[in-house]
């Protein structure tokens, strides 16, 4: 694909969603989760940095409305929580923290505050983890957490 | 010749010697930096990120014991975002392992006001204790993994390396290699690591006898 | 979590590094040692026995009430009693008394020559200085030694012969700033943990280079660029070889040779036969080593040497260390910071004994006993009548064993335990068996105080205050934590106290014992022995000070020798090869060379009687795997070695550790003791034993022979 076209652009080439689009993730299990009205960003360093999307691994996965996107937020959680090294604190014990919450949100057990531990947790990684690999860790869920805060338990 | 260099911590203007470190500058000038896993006897880590702080130019919090104090450097040591960042891995850690004989944790939990409650009803790293040297015991349940232990047994004091971070993730435990007990390793019971533990997880065996008149340790 | 009560900051009791300690105290016990991350010669780390070993101290074993034999013994009648049912207790009046009454009994019979005195490198200087003044000022005798005799006492008559001065010249630490260093005849990760560990930072973290010169294979090889392994005793030829190749590749350092010291032409002609080639031909040493060993350390901007016992432990040890210093001299590595010859003290006062003349030849600060100047200021320092003390040398440890029943009649042990120390240890029984009166000093009841007729329980190195003078000639304080176990007493006060009993028995005007604390005495030692002048207990409360100390305002030395020698020059010795006493041969075809393990003490009073013994509960052979093929030795076997003075059964550890051809036995193990097989014959100037080499047979034997302890290794 040629650099710069845009999101929507790159998904016709790639044949089109099928039934409504809900979100897409950009840039990996590291990157962003967006929505339709993010459709019309050129996926150049420019444009992306000014919407606050990362590029990544260059990888753009596509999810309809059929799709339960706590359920992919979780899987990269877990493979957060799977792949951290245990060196520094915010993820060595991040991960695993922000794992915990959304599944037990997922299991209906949510405990007052979570949210705003999601973002504790998530902040903390993204500021304050030794790699990249913390650093991303929460990209996702806190993207989320912007995008789509019904997903996720409320005070 | 000792080159010197210039900062700025806080607003205050700092002189210190090139290579030193933030933390080290900020020390010379009675700013204190909060620390966990730091300790002057190792080669620092910045494994805790207690001590991270605010620099001009970076985008994220910098550990100040691991970042080297640079010419024209600004720096801030206390933030809202500097405070999330220490007040919940303090909560996180406290859901996580045993810190009631850590107490530069339990200082640092009143001051910055962490609830240690807070993440509480997740897992938590409770391993047995090990007790199979005649010289000291480790209780892993109050490991807090400042990794101070591996490096005073490798290149910051004895050479032995008897010891080392096993597994990953919030599974990661300090550990011989194969898991062997201590006497079967390359182990000279210097006690350097208990020497450097900051949470009661390594003992020498008569302290915790003292503690559990009861019986051996298991 | 325990709170300790208090934390008494002292001095650690085992070997010679001297490591701060900070002693957790609760309910009067030790619970745990820690050390601050700030002490000068430590930074914070400690090893094995000083971290976990202090617990002898609370040991069930210890005796700590005066013990009076109850069968009399007699010469060629006495025997060992271990068991306390041959003892009865007594009081401290009553057991004084009956040594004040049997000391001064043999000394009217016998005179100043019928007594003599072991004194104690475990001990403080204070303790130490007493006890020779005790002895040279009330029985007129300077038959006083200690272990010094069985350690260093070839490094110390080389070091005085050629500089002036026996001591290290630089401090240990000193090694960061070396380029190149030698450590030879130092099992120095074992012996001196602490100042290992500076040597491996050295290399792995300043990029020095490293160069053993050892029969063993032992830790610090890992870290060495060059491994010269040598035959035990072939240490002149070896370092006379890199002598030879340092002068016949122009690396001497001319200037040096010509401004600080003399004798060279003649050194230099004695060189000649000592060729690379030569030295591999008896050493085993390749000759490719010693020739980039001699171009490495003459080569570098700074070189240290630093050794331990295999140096001097032979019966040619003074001719060793003196291979040593002409190395230093000739390349003038010697009198800067990061150089210098290192000889590393083993216990942790022997520097201090010695230097407070607990030694035979000797007054404190090493003033001849032969020298009427010395002997002189002596009778006026100990109110004694003008020429009045004995200007005669006394005996030296080996000397005095050999002299019980010939001219020695009583002998008095104050925390050394020669029973287990001195070589050929059969002779050596034969000889105790003579004594009419033996008493010992001491916390348990060793080989040794087996032997005595009264035994006095002394204070642990936690239980009184004093001071220690460690490897690098610092002196420090050690500070009382708990309180005195029982009726034990500390070792000052029971030689003041004996000294007074004595000094009215005998009608002497007092040489002064009216103390009130350590720290009058350390006053008159400073007043006695110059290098000390300047010291005094308040001086001493942070990290110490280095000898010298000139007076109230120095600040002390951490290097010697930056402008001159003590002698003046530094002098040359020409040298030949002796070999060791003891060849190999057909019958005994193996080299014994005898030592320490980290996990233990010398003759195991201390440790032994300590959780250090379930680390390392069993005496082991090591044997290296081409001598256990041709012995018939499994590694584990249990196997009888013999010499031709005793046998003993241990177990075999088959290992590299250990070249071809020798094998090594640790002497802390009572039920395998090494010292039953070593020779007694001495270097001729420095009596030191010759410990580190003797012919030996090792034979395998069943299973069944020898009971396993559970074990590490």
């Amino acid at each position: 694909m040629p650099f710069g076209i845009s999101l929507g652009e790159l998904l016709e080439r790639a044949g089109g969603v099928n039934g409504h689009l809900q979100a897409l993730l950009v840039g990996g299990a590291a990157g962003a989760l967006v929505g339709p009205e993010a459709l019309g960003t050129r996926l150049s360093m420019e444009d992306m940095r000014a919407a606050g999307l990362p590029l990544g691994s260059g990888v753009v996965m596509v999810f309809n409305r059929t799709r339960d996107l706590g359920e992919p937020i979780r899987r990269i959680a877990r493979f957060f929580a799977h792949e951290s090294c245990g060196k520094c604190y915010p993820c060595q014990l991040g991960t695993q923290r922000q794992t915990e919450i959304l599944e037990r949100a997922a299991a209906g057990a949510a405990l007052p505050g979570d949210r705003q531990r999601l973002l504790d947790v998530g902040w903390t990684m993204t500021d304050a983890s030794l790699c990249g690999l913390g650093q991303t860790a929460a990209s996702v869920t806190l993207s989320a957490l912007k995008r789509w805060p019904e997903l996720f338990p409320n005070d | 010749m000792t080159e010197t260099v210039h900062l700025t911590i806080n607003r205050l203007t700092v002189e210190t010697t090139r290579g030193a470190t933030v933390l080290d500058a900020a020390g010379a000038i009675g700013i204190d930096i909060p620390t966990l896993c730091y300790d002057p006897r190792c080669a620092p880590n910045g494994l805790c990120r207690m001590c991270v702080v605010e620099a001009t130019g970076a985008r994220l919090l910098q550990a100040a014991c691991v970042t080297r104090a640079v010419e024209g450097m600004t720096i801030t040591t206390e933030s809202p975002r500097i405070t999330r960042a220490r007040r919940t891995v303090l909560e996180m850690l406290a859901a996580s392992t045993d810190l009631s004989e850590t107490p530069d944790a339990l200082a640092q939990i009143a001051e910055t006001g962490a609830d240690i409650a807070r993440f509480a009803g997740g897992r938590e790293r409770r391993p047995p204790v090990v007790a199979d040297n005649p010289m000291f015991v480790r209780d892993y349940a109050k490991c807090i993994l400042c990794w101070r232990c591996v490096q005073v047994c490798a290149e910051d004091a004895q050479y032995a390396f008897a010891i080392n971070f096993d597994g990953r993730g919030f599974d990661t435990q300090i550990a011989t290699f194969f898991g062997k007990p201590l006497p079967e390793t390359t182990c000279v019971f210097c006690g350097q690591c208990v020497g450097v533990c900051p949470s009661g997880a390594l003992k020498p065996l008569r302290a915790w006898e003292l503690e559990h008149p009861d019986g051996p340790a298991a | 979590m325990v709170t300790p009560d208090r934390i008494t900051t002292t001095t650690c009791p085992f070997c010679g590094v001297g490591c701060k300690l900070q002693l957790h105290i609760k309910d009067d016990a030790i619970y745990q040692v820690t050390s601050p991350s700030d002490a000068v010669v430590n930074h914070g780390n400690l090893c094995v026995k000083g971290r976990f070993g202090t617990d002898f101290i609370h040991h069930r074993k210890r005796v700590t009430t005066p013990l009076i034999r109850r069968q009399p013994q007699t010469p060629g009648g006495r025997t060992q009693a271990f068991d306390r049912a041959a003892w009865r207790e007594a009081t401290w009046d009553e057991a004084l008394e009956l040594v004040t009454d049997r000391l001064t009994g043999i000394y009217a019979k016998h005179g100043p020559d019928g007594l003599a005195a072991f004194s104690c490198a475990k001990a403080t200087n204070e303790d130490n200085y007493l006890l020779q003044k005790l002895f040279r000022a009330l029985f007129r005798t300077n038959n006083i030694d200690h272990c010094t005799r069985l350690c260093h006492a070839g490094s110390v008559v080389a070091l005085m012969d050629a500089l002036g001065s026996a001591a290290m010249s630089n401090t240990a630490a000193e090694v960061a700033l070396s380029d190149v260093f030698i450590v030879t005849g130092s099992n120095t990760a074992e012996t001196h943990p602490i100042i290992a560990l500076q040597m491996k930072a050295a290399v792995r973290k300043r990029g020095a280079k490293l160069i053993v010169i050892d029969p063993r294979r032992i830790e610090m090889v890992d870290y060495a660029a060059l491994w010269l392994p040598l035959r035990p005793g072939t240490d002149v030829p070896v370092f006379s070889a890199i002598a030879h190749v340092i002068a016949r590749d122009g690396l001497a350092n001319n200037g040096f040779i010509q401004a600080r010291t003399e004798g060279y032409a003649e050194f230099l002609a004695s060189l000649g036969p000592f060729t690379p080639e030569y030295a591999e031909s008896v050493s085993g040493v390749d000759r490719r080593l010693i020739v980039e060993a001699a171009r490495m350390y003459a080569g570098a901007a700074n070189a240290s040497i630093y050794w331990a016992l295999g140096i001097p432990e032979h019966t040619h040890g003074t001719d060793n260390a003196a291979s040593l210093i002409h190395l230093a001299l000739m390349t003038g590595q010697i009198g800067r910071p990061g150089t210098g010859l290192n000889p590393l003290r083993g216990q942790n006062n022997v520097q201090g004994a010695s230097d407070c003349g607990a030694m035979p030849w000797h007054y404190p600060g090493y003033q001849s006993v032969t020298d009427e100047a010395v002997a002189q200021m002596f009778d006026r320092a100990w109110n004694v009548e003008p020429g009045g003390l004995n200007r005669a040398r006394g005996l030296s440890t080996t000397e005095i064993v050999g002299a019980i029943g010939a001219t020695v009649r009583g002998l008095y042990v104050m925390g050394e335990n020669p029973m287990m120390s001195e070589p050929n240890l059969n002779h050596a029984r034969h000889q105790f068996e003579q004594l009419e009166f033996l008493v010992a000093q001491d916390l348990f009841m060793n080989e040794t105080a087996a032997f005595a007729d009264v035994f006095l329980p002394a204070a642990s190195f936690a239980e009184k205050v004093g001071t220690f003078t460690n490897t690098d000639r610092r002196v420090q304080r050690v500070r009382r934590a708990i309180p005195l176990r029982g009726n034990a007493r500390a070792d000052w006060t029971i030689v003041c106290d004996l000294a007074l009993r004595i000094e009215a028995r005998l009608g002497r005007p007092t040489a002064g014992w009216a103390y009130a604390h350590p720290a009058e005495v350390m006053a008159e030692i400073a007043q006695v022995l110059p290098d000390y002048a300047g010291i005094h207990y308040e001086r001493l409360e942070g990290e110490g000070l280095q000898t010298p100390v000139d007076d109230t305002s120095h600040p002390g030395t951490p290097f010697l020798f930056a402008d001159a020698f003590p002698r003046g020059r530094g002098l040359f010795r020409p040298l030949e090869y002796i070999p060791a006493v003891e060849p190999t041969d057909e019958t005994y075809p193996l080299i014994l060379t005898t030592g320490r393990v980290l996990e233990h003490w010398h003759g195991g009073s201390i440790t032994r009687n300590s959780r250090l013994d379930e680390l390392f509960p069993e005496a082991l052979m090591e044997l290296n795997p081409v001598d256990a093929a041709t012995t018939g030795v499994a590694d584990g076997q249990p196997v009888r070695v013999s010499s031709r003075r005793g046998t003993i059964t241990l177990r075999a550890k088959v290992t590299d550790k250990t070249i071809a051809g020798v094998v090594f036995i640790p002497f802390h193990f009572v039920e395998a003791a090494a010292n039953l097989l070593t020779l007694d014959d001495v270097d001729p100037r420095a009596k030191i034993p010759e410990y580190k080499a003797c012919a030996v047979r090792v034979e395998p034997l069943q299973e069944a022979a020898r009971p396993s302890k559970r074990g590490r290794r």
